[in-house]
């Protein structure tokens, strides 16, 4: 399977993120819910560069996200709440591949400057041609209804996807308030989502 | 019917604001009264445009759901034993273990002989350079001996032509050069004694 090495502007690391931990800390089990969704697909597609089978992933994923939650009450915001959630899932990845007797890689991936790999792109289960093919329209389709897109929507989506710029970044750039940005991001994702929506259905 | 789609709408919006890490307090309050499953979903679809942007054509659908029921039922699951009294603290403390602790408790006897491998060769290049220090030393005291086969470019006075006074003080200079080598070997080698009674006994021609 060809590897294809892209950099993803990584989430912004805000006050929202200690916000949810917060309340996490106070009880609040939905807020653990919205870090899930999150960063549930960065945690995945770090812990398939260790552990290449898919439903293993899955489980590793699941047990980082459980110890995270078990050891939140000591994160007191030192690091970004990803840096630690990282380390949490690089070590879980570790520990699953010694105890089944595999040898971890030599080096960690990388948090600084982080060169994604796709999601699922290294879970060997994942490349049947029938995936590789829903894949393919997925991604015609997706550039499709981007450039459908009105050019204030695109723009502000391109904007935030391929440069990574801040809302208030992008409010600058385009002369308009932050809330336009936010609302023309959104709309954007909206616009696309209602596109691939079927072909979302049938890869289910 | 209108004001529901626009809940969902404003919604959706605070998700994509999370999504993008610029959700504000009244984003958060609001995605905490939405569905989770639901929101789940947008993320996915939020993630697809993300990863297609990127030149990225690895996708698959459906993952999102069920690893956030799984740790929300994983969670649940816990939150009931830690109410027992016999949960462990330990185990609600630390976060995760090092690699190297997290094996089973059966012998690792591949770290075991690594171990071993690594002390014997500290012990072999020791031992190397020991005999490294002792070979120069040697090597010094051949020098002198090469003195007797010069190369053929050297232009070297026969012995018997040499006046006895000269030989006598050349002799001499070359003793006093021997005895400050041997000594100054002998200081810093325990064997350099050997070189040392060599040169004490060194004839000297009369």
């Amino acid at each position: 399977m060809n590897t294809v090495l892209y950099e993803v502007p990584m989430p912004h690391e805000t006050s929202s993120d200690q916000a949810l931990v917060e309340k996490v800390q106070q009880g609040d089990k939905r807020a653990f819910d919205l870090l899930v969704i999150k960063y549930q697909y960065k945690v995945i597609g770090l812990i398939g560069r260790y552990v290449q089978d898919r439903s293993e992933a899955l489980d590793v994923a699941q047990e980082s996200f459980i110890k995270a939650y078990r050891a939140i009450e000591s994160f007191r915001g030192e690091s970004a709440f990803y840096t630690w959630l990282y380390r949490i899932a690089v070590n879980t990845a570790k520990n699953y591949l010694v105890s089944r007797s595999r040898r971890p890689p030599e080096s960690d991936v990388e948090l600084d400057n982080e060169e994604v790999f796709s999601v699922y792109e290294s879970l060997a289960d994942i490349d049947t041609p029938e995936a590789k093919l829903n894949s393919d329209r997925l991604e015609k389709e997706i550039h499709y209804a981007i450039q459908q897109l009105p050019e204030e929507l695109r723009s502000a989506l391109t904007l935030r996807e391929f440069d990574g710029l801040s809302y208030e970044d992008i409010s600058l750039i385009m002369e308009c308030p932050v809330g336009t940005v936010r609302s023309r991001i959104f709309r954007a994702r909206e616009a696309v989502e209602k596109h691939i929506h079927p072909l979302m259905d049938t890869g289910e | 019917m209108a004001a529901l789609n626009e809940n969902a709408s404003e919604m959706l919006t605070s998700l994509s604001a999370m999504f993008d890490g610029e959700a504000s307090e009244r984003d958060i309050e609001r995605l905490l009264q939405a569905d989770s499953a639901e929101l789940s979903r947008q993320v996915e679809s939020f993630h697809l445009i993300q990863q297609t942007l990127h030149k990225d054509s690895a996708v698959t659908l459906g993952l999102a759901d069920s690893l956030l029921l799984r740790v929300r039922a994983e969670i649940d699951k816990e939150d009931l034993q830690v109410k027992q009294p016999n949960t462990s603290l330990e185990e609600k403390v630390l976060p995760f273990v090092l690699p190297e602790k997290a094996t089973s408790s059966r012998p690792n006897w591949r770290v075991m002989l690594s171990g071993v491998a690594v002390a014997a060769s500290v012990s072999f290049v020791v031992i190397l350079g020991g005999n490294g220090l002792l070979t120069s030393d040697t090597a010094q005291t051949n020098v002198v001996a090469e003195v007797r086969t010069p190369s053929p470019n050297m232009i070297v006075t026969p012995l018997a032509q040499l006046d006895k006074d000269t030989l006598q003080a050349d002799n001499i200079r070359l003793q006093h050069y021997l005895r400050q080598h041997a000594e100054q070997a002998a200081m810093t080698v325990g064997q350099g004694m050997i070189p040392m009674a060599r040169v004490v006994s060194y004839p000297v021609k009369e």
